[in-house]
């Protein structure tokens, strides 16, 4: 039968199991339980007690002894010999030859005796010395202990609450209102700080919990999508996450064109990379801006960071540096059409030599920095501007009375003799000193919106206005209604109130889009008292004689005096505005500048630059731009008033308009932009009467410069650049200082990745607002 | 066989080349626009596992994984080159971040103990075997409460034969105390006798104002002494040998959770760069 208790086996040995979980709590008293606890660390001796009731747990439960006892029950155990050890019984008796036979006298039986035998064993060697008590108890009692844990016991206690600890510390980071700063890898560069705590706002996966990056990390395609959130304030453009944010197509051609020459690659480490596969981004058409841009690495961080070889990766032709292999300059600095035509050597070789003789009152400019001043970015050399760089020369011309100034309001001269003989009524026109045939361009502009103006000047197309003596009476009849036409439109312009003014000129414009300033400088600067007294001068009754036109009255209605002719020259000069005169050779009234800046002539210019175009089909040259593109060249003659596109130039933008930069600082962004320069470290190394030593003067060459005037006095308005009074830079101009163990030489040192300059930051929902934090 | 010398070499070299592959791997990928954080992460990773097989192994004897001096040697030397990897992974530059922070304290936490774990191994079993015969850990306890029996009835001894008090006034005294508890554990696993000598030499001085009977139990006393002596030291070195696992292990498993949140936030916020 077994029993339960004799699963438990015994060592009489002091065992020691290090490689149990649980010890014995007698063990350090030298008082080993050869039982030992259980694998969950209860006393097995006390685990026993409890089950069988007595206070103490034995080694062993002693059973009865079995014994054999004879088989003959008449005997029982009273037989004198009793079986043998091996269970034979003894009884027997000789044979009758003699030998010795064995009588089988009785089959010994198995009984349970009254002794008590150890149970702790099947092996009798492994029985306890004392042996079981009389009563039949073990003589081996095991008092119950507190198992302690051993020291794997206490490991692997420790492990699983380090384990449990850091789990709940990581659900404590995850799941806290503090976790985008406690999962943040870092702190953002200081231009990012102000979206510290805001992880959507750079983050896709900004505003999730666990889970949810735990799906968005195994399905995460979302690097263009987190772009994007770049994109939201830095604008780089229609082809922002192209290469270089540049065309694509362009960029192929520029890669066809490398391809043809022939690949060329220096670098060892890029050429190794590139057999191996880890060069550059093939088949990728667009970069993420992490591929560049890392953040996370502190406040100090450059985010620009980029090595030589990354700035290669996918360049088709490598090397090592900017002082071995990089290419020689061909057209740096590159050619710009400059805002201002200024020819160099003339203004050195010419004008400056013979300063005294030529400008006694102008300031000669001592050095390149007498005109050229450091820009706060320290790093282009724009002109300082016409107030320190020019005035001392050219203040007194742009205020001179101009050669050539455009006349605004004359009126032409006409046959009066030949119509008043023909008894046409035509009132008062002043005859005795005009000398131009026709209206001047700015009065046929201004006019070409009536229709019965433009009627009558098409039929006098063809005549000779001051010599009407052939003319037929419907040819006179047509002068006539010419006449009053311009007196009509005289006399309409000279009275328009203001808010009639802006309706009629932007009539005139056609809904030509200006901007705001142009029209309010065209309104600011109409010469309505100019135009009043000049139409009084010339015509002191005009408003009665057209009244009395238009209601089919005759002229002689009108009083005398009203009626009588004017030829004094005197009385048709009046006194004018500042700037306004009436020329007296031709009785023009005209316009000259009172300084550098002119509003009359900036607001002018501009509106009439904009309806001129580089290549009208015939269909878009309609009368009113033609009177509009006439104005544009009056005013824009470099010998009209105030000189102005003397000096400045026009252009023309892709869509075939023109304008006028006015600001005289080139406009760097439009080319170059793969390059950087800065002036102001060059100027301290250098010094500042040094420039000479990168930009050399090519010889004198010409006085005229055709790219911005015609030799016909007309604007060259084009989107071509100017040609440069310097030589090219050559690459040993930078290479003395920028090589290897001199100053630095990296890629992105000169060169820009962006093509497009970044434009300033857009307001954008993820910043804060800043009424958010006048409020907190 | 192998001699040991030869094999460490060996297996320095293993690293040595691995980590100049490393080297220029990294430097060929830094080359370009790729983000290397990845591949070393993930290699990382392997290797921690990797490492923490080692644990499992020992757990799993019975299985015909190769013997255990052979994963031993893959873990010293893995965990080497894991090191190298680490230090690759990071940029050599401290971690900023909160999280990232406690990442890379528990990977120095495990790598430190590690490496103190197997200069412990390598020293201490040396030391042990040179004093004292070697003791089973567990038993110590016992040993030490026989030491302090024999002492106390040398000193009962003492008093009934000799009257004197000088010994057990002395035993009050100076190694009651000395006796009962493990005593110079920190000084040595430095391997500093300044403690046992200073006793020793308290023994000597008491010594010269005894009678001779009181001189012999008094030399069966100092035997004593020092064999307590001993029994702390290989004491303190074998719970030294025993103990460090108590910070390598646990911080493995801490490290290998807090690796796991992180490559789900790696990839979570990389957005989608490969």
């Amino acid at each position: 039968m077994n029993e339960p208790e004799s699963e438990i086996r015994f060592n009489e040995k002091d065992y020691q199991r290090p490689n149990l979980l649980w010890r014995c709590g007698e063990a350090d008293e030298g008082r080993t339980c050869p039982l030992g606890p259980n694998a969950a660390g209860v006393c097995r001796a006390d685990l026993a007690a409890g089950t069988d009731g007595p206070p103490n747990y034995a080694e062993c439960f002693p059973h009865k002894k079995r014994g054999l006892v004879c088989g003959d029950e008449n005997r029982g155990a009273t037989c004198p010999l009793g079986p043998t050890a091996n269970g034979k019984c003894q009884w027997y008796q000789p044979s009758a030859t003699g030998e010795q036979y064995k009588l089988i006298e009785c089959r010994p039986k198995t009984i349970k005796l009254d002794r008590f035998e150890c149970s702790r064993s099947n092996k009798p060697f492994e029985w306890c010395k004392e042996g079981p008590l009389p009563n039949g108890q073990c003589s081996q009692m095991v008092p119950p202990c507190h198992p302690v844990r051993s020291v794997l016991g206490k490991r692997k206690q420790f492990t699983f609450t380090v384990f449990a600890l850091s789990i709940g510390v990581v659900l404590l980071l995850v799941a806290s209102p503090w976790r985008h700063q406690w999962m943040s890898p870092g702190p953002l560069t200081s231009q990012h700080s102000v979206m510290e705590n805001n992880c959507r706002a750079c983050h896709t996966a900004g505003q999730d919990n666990l889970p949810q990056w735990a799906s968005a990390a195994l399905m995460s395609q979302a690097g263009k999508e987190q772009s994007q959130l770049c994109l939201k304030c830095h604008q780089l453009g229609e082809f922002a996450l192209n290469p270089h944010s540049f065309d694509p197509k362009q960029l192929a051609l520029t890669s066809e064109r490398m391809e043809k020459q022939g690949r060329v690659q220096q670098d060892w480490m890029l050429r190794t990379a590139s057999e191996v596969g880890l060069g550059g981004l093939e088949g990728v058409d667009q970069l993420i801006c992490a591929s560049c841009h890392q953040e996370h690495r502190g406040q100090n961080f450059d985010l620009n960071k980029l090595t030589d070889r990354q700035c290669q990766t996918c360049h088709f032709n490598t090397f090592s540096s900017f002082n071995q292999g990089h290419p020689e300059f061909t057209d740096y600095p590159f050619a710009l059409r400059t805002h201002i035509n200024y020819n160099h050597a003339t203004h050195d070789a010419v004008h400056f030599s013979n300063f005294s003789r030529i400008m006694p009152r102008g300031t000669a400019p001592k050095s390149c920095q007498s005109c050229h001043v450091l820009d706060s970015a320290g790093r282009s050399m724009p002109v300082a501007g016409f107030e320190q760089a020019c005035s001392s020369c050219h203040d007194r011309q742009i205020k001179e009375t101009a050669l050539l100034a455009p006349a605004l309001f004359a009126l032409p001269r006409l046959d009066v003799e030949t119509l008043k003989a023909k008894s046409m009524e035509m009132g008062i026109w002043p005859t005795s000193q005009a000398k131009q045939d026709k209206l001047p361009a700015f009065m046929q502009m201004l006019f070409s919106q009536d229709e019965a103006f433009r009627l009558a000047q098409q039929t006098v197309q063809t005549l000779n206005l001051s010599s009407l003596e052939s003319a037929n009476d419907q040819q006179l009849q047509d002068v006539s209604r010419y006449v009053w036409a311009i007196k009509r439109q005289l006399l309409h312009w000279s009275t328009l109130s203001q808010t009639d003014l802006r309706s009629k000129l932007q009539a005139v414009l056609q809904g030509k889009q200006l901007t705001h300033s142009t029209v309010d400088l065209l309104l600011a600067t109409w010469p309505d008292e100019a135009l009043q007294k000049t139409a009084a001068a010339w015509f002191p009754t005009l408003a009665e004689e057209v009244a009395a036109h238009s209601a089919g009255q005759p002229l002689s209605s009108l009083t005398p005096a009203e009626t009588a002719a004017t030829d004094s020259s005197a009385s048709l000069s009046p006194s004018l505005p500042d700037g306004w005169y009436v020329d007296e050779l031709d009785w023009a009234l005209k316009y000259k500048a009172l300084k550098h800046g002119d509003r009359f002539l900036q607001a002018w210019l501009e509106s009439s630059a904009s309806f001129v175009l580089a290549h009208a089909s015939p269909e878009e040259l309609t009368p009113n731009r033609q009177a509009w593109m006439q104005v544009f060249q009056d005013f824009s003659r470099p010998s009209s008033s105030g000189r102005c596109m003397k000096c400045h130039t026009a252009e023309q933008t892709a869509g075939g308009n023109i304008f006028i930069p006015w600001n005289g600082q080139t406009d760097h962004s439009r080319r170059g932009q793969f390059t950087k320069f800065g002036h102001r470290p060059h100027l301290t190394l250098l010094g500042q009467e040094n420039c000479g030593q990168c930009h050399q003067q090519h010889p004198f060459q010409t006085f005229s410069r055709p790219e911005f005037v015609h030799s016909n006095d007309t604007i060259n308005y084009s989107n071509h650049p100017s040609g440069s009074n310097f030589a090219n830079l050559n690459k040993s101009n930078c290479t003395t200082c920028h090589r290897a163990g001199g100053t630095d030489q990296q890629c992105l040192t000169c060169h820009n990745y962006h093509v497009v300059p970044p434009s300033p930051l857009a307001p954008s929902s993820i910043l804060p607002h800043p009424s958010a934090a006048v409020s907190k | 066989m192998r001699s040991l010398s030869t094999r460490r070499t060996r297996s320095l070299l293993i690293v040595f080349v691995l980590s100049g592959l490393l080297v220029l791997a990294d430097l060929l990928s830094r080359s370009s626009l790729h983000f290397t954080e990845l591949a070393s992460g993930w290699l990382l990773l392997a290797l921690c596992l990797l490492l923490t097989l080692f644990n499992l192994r020992k757990k799993l004897a019975f299985l015909p994984l190769g013997s255990a001096a052979l994963w031993l040697q893959i873990h010293i030397y893995a965990g080497l080159f894991t090191v190298v990897v680490f230090l690759f992974h990071i940029g050599w530059r401290i971690p900023n971040g909160v999280f990232e922070g406690i990442l890379g304290f528990l990977f120095v936490g495990v790598s430190a103990s590690g490496v103190m774990g197997l200069f412990m191994s390598r020293t201490f079993s040396h030391r042990l075997t040179l004093r004292g015969e070697p003791v089973l850990y567990e038993t110590i306890p016992v040993r030490q409460k026989l030491i302090q029996e024999e002492v106390e009835k040398l000193v009962l001894n003492c008093l009934a034969e000799t009257s004197s008090t000088a010994i057990p006034e002395f035993y009050a005294r100076k190694l009651k105390g000395f006796l009962e508890t493990r005593r110079n554990l920190w000084l040595h696993l430095v391997q500093s006798t300044r403690p046992i000598h200073a006793l020793k030499l308290e023994i000597r001085a008491q010594t010269r104002y005894l009678n001779e009977a009181e001189r012999e139990y008094m030399r069966k006393i100092a035997e004593r002494v020092q064999l307590k002596d001993t029994l702390d030291y290989q004491f303190a070195l074998q719970s030294a040998l025993k103990y460090w696992l108590f910070v390598h292990i646990p911080l493995t498993y801490a490290l290998l959770t807090f690796a796991a949140v992180h490559v789900v936030l790696v990839y979570a916020f990389l957005g989608g760069m490969r």
